[in-house]
């Protein structure tokens, strides 16, 4: 019985033995590495920009190809750049894609991209066909960042960033930094496709632009030392930037229209998004100086009533902030009733910027606020019923109301302004 | 006929003289059926042993006369396996001294003389009569004196035992920080003896017997009655005697002729060379099984995370314990399957890499003539040659290999572009990876495993290295050493012996001994938790 | 025939992930609901769906103990009607092996290997699986009480990774549909569980096999628990909308994971766990079939059974579906046929073993 099991498990060893050896060293051989690329031989596409000409093939696609070989530390001088950018047209995405194919001997490889930059003209134009696109490649994954331009993508992606080597990376970090700091609004690919398909049917996307900051900031600078004999020599043009500034609106895959600034971060106090950020605004006595405030902590609530079967809108906001700067002659903050007046200015300032935001958005008939989606979620039959069909324009006419609560829990390492005693 | 038996025993002496002897002795497989017996005659005897031990220049005989009867009488044994001054004091003196000091009470009968001698006059511990003579050429072979009186035809065998042997050292393969410093030796006794000195429990049964048709090993049995599983003894027992073999020089022909599955990569009998380590298995209910001539002892039954469980983590705290294994278990991976992760990872998954390292890896790569898998390859061949050369090669010649090899791959061959640095680091990971299992024997199948696994990853990606894993794992789990599962606490689950995988638990919480060795006795402590008493 | 015993914690975790496994990869279950937002009341209202559901084939198995489904067959629908509805189970059983095979390979091909043909991916999947089969179920239950504590606990890991990305309003239930339509619902959902059927021929192997009803229970809790955190995440990842158009939710939830600057895309992972979970899910459904034809034809030994039968699933694998899109129609389309192999004929045999039980007490 034994020696049974032994030979014939000696004969099967044999056999998958014989097996193994064969058709490992085949498979790895001939018929195996179907989908095999070495590193070396992939163009690793840090960034992309999609772009619209008017024409037969209106697709312009801007690749950020990252050169490893730029890079190297400390291998002499390098002569190539760390980066190159491409660009091709096409009917459609693909078509474009495959037309780099004859113009790069590596295979592009966009399974590292992480943000895709959209031009005004294309974002007005739709995003539907390039979103499916994304969405059927599997080398896309849902989680890249989406950033509009007013300007050209192929603009954007052809700048130096200072510290970054390769651009998109640079745009990538400068993107998660904004996050952590909620100075604007930005969407990953998932979170715009949610909010278009949602009940609201809107989403706002952060925009970058272009702007040549340097040269603003030194004409004003030339300005202030005009009088001198002695001129300090600044170039007129300075180097150009990318800045993100403001929000760029979607009516379901449309560009509609740009938030300013100020307008982006009302939308932030509205989704309830803002953790960290101040608030700037005059003394109450005398327009000429500010006070400034930290925010500690918010608390946002958007609660959909219905009166007189309207559907209206209640913003409720609960802030808490302290005191980071003031500048102002005759305040003392040590003073209760001083705490309190502010408090109530402080409201009153968010509020206005709030209702500024609402009426921007109102105005560009894009429920970016989420307004729809919370109100189907509390009154499903009522919404769906009067509602979902012309949204945008019951949007434009919603009644909105603001109520925010400001309290202001510190004041700072000092109780009198400046420190120092007048 | 007897004097070609006896050959391969005194080789080294003979060698000039009978070159061929070796062969001829193969053709001599047994002893003849019927074996023959002493004689009464002193002469006769004398002559017999004499043409069995012809050519066996260190086996002396010395005949002398006994007490005043002058009963002739001869004394034989093997040089250098015996202690002449205990042959001197305790044999010869007492046997042509002591017996002139009794008074002759007429004529003694040689069997009332050797009567005589055995009980009163052989001051020495251990005494065997022997009838016959393959038993008499046999203890004379391993260190006994056969003292040989004429017209008795039964000779007294007396153990004057001396040989040279090594001192208890401390053991080299399994080095601790902290706990004891001694390891078994290549004499049996030595082992078994240490063992005794943990272990003071008559429960602790020691069986020998002898393996090797040649080379007669003495093979001991060791298990702890009440607690070892009489099945597993049994096993042991009856795969022992199965073994038909010429000779036993290392405990490896043992575990090899008696494991579960042959055709396994994976080791399934674990071996030791420390005392303290056989008896912790032993206490766990395993069987213990020493060999002569060997410092190591093989534990059976053997589960795969045996290999993994080092003494130190019990002489260290559970908290060191937990780190430290927990950290093996990583190793195991990483040795297994690094290179292949790296070939996955470069060639089919890029987009698993973090940018900036997939970017540095591209760089590194760019220029190098070779695919990610024949560079790995070639690298990790490279590295087992150095490995090998560095074992074999004597201390000194040993460093001159690994400056070379240093040099040469580590520095030359990134500098050139033939290799990536990106290759050097992951081939050395592996290496250090490798060296931190603490099996010796476990560290060299994951070392023959790697390559399957680099081939798989070569041809399917990440999808194939979990095939490999998938196969391993089904061979393993269908594994099984003396009846027990080899993944044992692992699969089948035991909770009590989790405690003692991933991580050890404290000893006030490992209250029975592992499942699935023993069934017996499972109780292990039933201390409570320590601390000051509220 | 070497009588195995199979602990029964062992058949728990194959329980699990036989039913599990393919969430992973296909999730017809987002489509089913009319709105992915009410996720949360549907799955916990669907728990009960499908304890109910399970009782049936579980009052099977303990009136026949010692017995598998395809013996007990012929003693209550008489020897004729007894073989076929054994021969309908083996079918049953070959086409959901050659299912998980192809769901697999298209899994695989569409997300990781591109240019890979499917044959190859099956192939390989299904050599490892023969493998596990002529060690016996032993090993497979072995193996699967290894991986599966591992799938789930890198299941844990990942939502818990991803759940940042995670935004509550996305299943902020609306309840528009009543408890009632959620139970119809959740209907196919509980169809889905074949397990039931291979259980009812492994159960004379399982030791302590009268205790299996806290392992079935607790496997469909367990199971329903998983979906659970998994779904529901998943949704709140995407968005109930959009989710319904994605092919494989769970690897774009894995793939969302973002962790530090470092633990960024992961996905491999999960494929790892999808092969595991694949393997385990397709060893049992396979060795079943093996187990079955064995019985049907009454053999000694099953040895010889597994590679033709082997090759015959790899074959039904690659043939029966020209493209995805038949596989995950056939996939919807199949509700009935699980309904009828899962619930329908074991409680048809129920019924007919207490009419017939009187009288059989009778005759004896």
């Amino acid at each position: 019985m034994h020696n049974k099991r032994k030979r014939s498990s000696f004969t099967g060893l044999i056999r998958r033995c014989v097996a193994l050896g064969l058709i490992l060293p085949l498979m790895a051989g001939t018929a195996g590495c179907w989908d095999r690329t070495e590193v070396e031989k992939l163009a690793i596409v840090a960034g992309l920009g999609i772009d619209f000409i008017p024409g037969p093939e209106p697709i312009l696609l801007t690749v950020q190809i990252v050169n490893p070989s730029g890079l190297q530390k400390g291998g002499g001088g390098s002569s190539s750049p760390p980066f190159l950018t491409l660009s091709a047209t096409g009917a459609t995405i693909l078509d474009a894609m495959r037309n780099f194919a004859k113009a790069s001997p590596h295979r592009l490889f966009y399974g590292h991209t992480n943000v895709i930059i959209f031009g005004d003209r294309m974002a007005r134009e739709g995003l539907h066909p390039v979103m499916d696109y994304l969405a059927r490649a599997p080398e896309f994954r849902r989680t890249f960042w989406i950033l509009v331009t007013p300007a050209t993508a192929k603009e954007i992606l052809s700048v130096k960033l200072d510290l970054e080597d390769i651009p998109a990376l640079g745009v990538t970090e400068m993107v998660k930094e904004f996050r952590q700091s909620a100075a604007a609004v930005i969407e990953r690919q998932k979170d715009f496709l949610s909010g278009i398909s949602s009940k609201s049917g809107a989403a706002p996307v952060s925009r970058l632009e272009l702007l040549d900051a340097d040269a603003s900031i030194n004409e004003r600078l030339q300005e202030v030392t005009a009088g001198d004999s002695q001129q300090t020599s600044m170039p007129a043009q300075g180097k150009k930037q990318l800045r993100l500034n403001g929000t760029a609106a979607f009516r379901k895959d449309k560009l509609v229209g740009y938030l300013s600034d100020a307008e982006s971060r009302g939308l932030l106090w509205i989704t309830g998004k803002l953790n960290g950020g101040s608030v700037i605004m005059p003394c109450p006595e005398d327009q000429q100086h500010k006070i400034s405030f930290h925010i500690e902590r918010t608390k946002s609530k958007v609660i959909p009533y219905f009166r007189d079967g309207k559907l209206n809108i209640k913003i409720d906001i609960e802030e808490e902030s302290s005191i980071a700067e003031v500048s102002c002659d005759k305040l003392d903050v040590s003073k209760p009733e001083t705490i309190k007046q502010l408090e109530e200015l402080q409201a009153k300032d968010i509020e206005a910027r709030i209702k500024s935001t609402v009426e921007k958005c109102q105005a560009l008939r894009a429920d970016i606020l989420r307004f729809g989606d919370t109100a189907y979620t509390r009154f499903p039959k009522l919404w769906k019923e009067r509602y979902e069909e012309d949204w945008p324009d019951h949007f434009a006419n919603l009644p909105v109301a603001v109520k925010v609560t400001s309290k202001i829990r510190r004041a700072g390492m000092t109780s009198k302004s400046g420190g120092t005693t007048k | 006929m007897r004097r070609k038996f006896i050959g391969p025993f005194l080789r080294p002496l003979l060698k000039n003289k009978h070159p061929d002897s070796r062969r001829e002795d193969r053709e001599s497989k047994n002893l003849p059926p019927s074996e023959p017996c002493l004689q009464q005659s002193l002469v006769e005897n004398l002559a017999l042993l004499q043409k069995i031990f012809d050519h066996c220049e260190d086996v002396i005989f010395r005949e002398f006369t006994i007490g005043e009867q002058q009963a002739r009488a001869a004394i034989i044994w093997l040089d250098g396996t015996v202690d002449r001054q205990l042959i001197d004091d305790i044999v010869l003196q007492s046997l042509m001294q002591e017996a002139r000091k009794l008074p002759p009470n007429g004529d003694i009968s040689p069997p009332q003389l050797h009567t005589l001698i055995r009980d009163s006059l052989l001051s020495t511990t251990s005494i065997v009569e022997s009838y016959k003579i393959p038993d008499l050429v046999d203890r004379v072979l391993t260190g006994f004196c056969a003292i040989l009186i004429d017209g008795v035809e039964v000779s007294i065998v007396a153990s004057v035992r001396g040989e040279q042997m090594r001192s208890v050292t401390e053991p080299e393969t399994e080095a601790v920080v902290r706990g004891p410093r001694q390891g078994f030796t290549e004499n049996i006794r030595v082992g078994s003896a240490l063992i005794r000195r943990i272990i003071k429990t008559p429960d602790l049964k020691l069986e020998t017997r002898k393996l090797g048709r040649l080379t007669k090993t003495d093979v001991a049995i060791l298990y702890i009655q009440g607690i070892a599983d009489e099945k597993v003894i049994q096993e042991v027992r009856q795969r022992l005697g199965r073994i038909q073999v010429d000779s036993i020089l290392e405990s490896a022909y043992i575990e090899e002729l008696i494991e579960d599955q042959p055709f396994s990569p994976f080791p399934q009998i674990a071996h030791t060379e420390r005392p303290d380590k056989a008896a912790a298995e032993l206490l766990e209910g395993r069987v213990v099984i020493l060999i002569d001539g060997t410092p190591f002892a093989l534990i059976v039954p053997t589960l795969f995370v045996q290999f993994l469980q080092s003494s130190e983590d019990y002489y260290e705290r559970y908290f060191f314990a937990f780190l430290i294994r927990s950290v093996r278990f990583l190793f195991l991976l990483i040795a297994l399957s690094l290179p292949s992760i790296y070939i996955a990872a470069t060639t089919y998954h890029q987009e698993m890499l973090p940018t900036p390292l997939l970017i540095s890896i591209a760089g590194a790569r760019q220029g190098v003539p070779f695919p990610a898998f024949l560079e790995a390859l070639l690298m990790e061949v490279a590295f087992e040659a150095l490995r090998e050369a560095g074992v074999r090669l004597p201390k000194t010649v040993g460093q001159a290999v690994s400056i070379v090899g240093a040099l040469v791959i580590g520095e030359a061959a990134v500098r050139a572009g033939i290799v990536s640095s990106a290759m050097v680091i992951i081939v050395s990971l592996t290496a250090i990876a490798s060296f931190a299992i603490p099996a010796f024997n476990l560290a060299i199948t994951v070392r023959m495993l790697r390559f399957p696994l680099m081939i798989l990853a070569a041809v399917f990606g990440f999808y194939g290295i979990m095939l490999g894993y998938l196969a391993l794992l089904i061979h393993i789990c269908s594994l099984r050493s003396f009846g027990v599962p080899y993944l044992t606490p692992i699969s089948p689950f035991k909770r009590q012996g989790m405690k003692d995988v991933l991580f050890r638990a404290p000893w006030w919480r490992m209250n029975n001994r592992p499942g699935g060795i023993s069934p017996n006795n499972r109780q292990r402590q039933n201390t409570p938790r320590p601390g000051p008493k509220s | 025939m070497e009588k195995a015993a199979i602990p029964l914690h062992q058949v728990f975790w194959m329980f699990v992930c036989s039913r599990f496994i393919l969430n992973l990869v296909s999730n017809p279950f987002f489509n089913e609901l009319a709105n992915d937002r009410d996720i949360i009341p549907a799955l916990i209202i669907g728990v009960p769906v499908q304890l109910i559901y399970a009782v049936p084939f579980l009052l099977l198995w303990l009136k026949y103990p010692e017995r598998s489904l395809i013996e007990y067959s012929s003693s209550i629908l008489g020897r004729f009607l007894g073989k076929i509805v054994g021969l309908l189970y083996i079918g049953y059983f070959l086409m959901q092996t050659a299912i998980t095979v192809r769901f697999f390979d298209d899994f695989l091909v569409t997300r990781f290997f591109y240019h890979t043909p499917m044959e190859a991916i099956g192939l390989g999947l299904l050599v490892i699986v023969v493998y596990a089969v002529y060690m016996g179920v032993e090993v497979i239950g072995r193996c699967a009480s290894v991986l599966v504590p591992v799938i789930f606990f890198g299941m844990l890991l990942l939502v818990a990774l991803a759940f940042s990305q995670a935004h509550g309003y996305n299943v902020a239930p609306t309840w528009e549909t009543s408890p009632g339509e959620f139970m119809i619902t959740m209907l196919p959902t509980a169809t889905r569980w074949s397990e039931l059927a291979w259980t009812a021929v492994l159960f004379p192997l399982i030791r302590k096999r009268q205790n299996i009803k806290p392992a079935v229970f607790g496997g469909i809790i367990f199971v329903n628990f998983l979906f659970f955190i998994v779904n529901v995440s998943v949704v709140a990842i995407f968005g109930p909308v959009s989710v319904k158009n994605i092919r494989f939710p769970t690897l774009e939830m894995v793939q969302s994971v973002s962790v530090g600057e470092f633990l960024d895309r992961v996905e491999s992972l999960v494929l790892g766990l999808w092969v595991f979970g694949a393997f385990v899910k397709t060893a049992i459904f396979f060795y079943v079939c093996v187990q079955c034809v064995t019985e049907w034809f009454k053999l000694k030994d099953r040895k010889p059974l597994i590679i033709p039968m082997g090759i015959i699933v790899y074959l039904l694998s690659i043939l029966l579906f020209s493209n995805i899109v038949e596989l995950s129609i056939f996939s919807g389309t199949v509700i009935p046929i699980d309904f009828a192999f899962t619930f329908l004929l074991p409680l048809l045999m129920l019924l007919i073993y207490f009419v017939k039980k009187p009288f059989q007490k009778r005759s004896s």
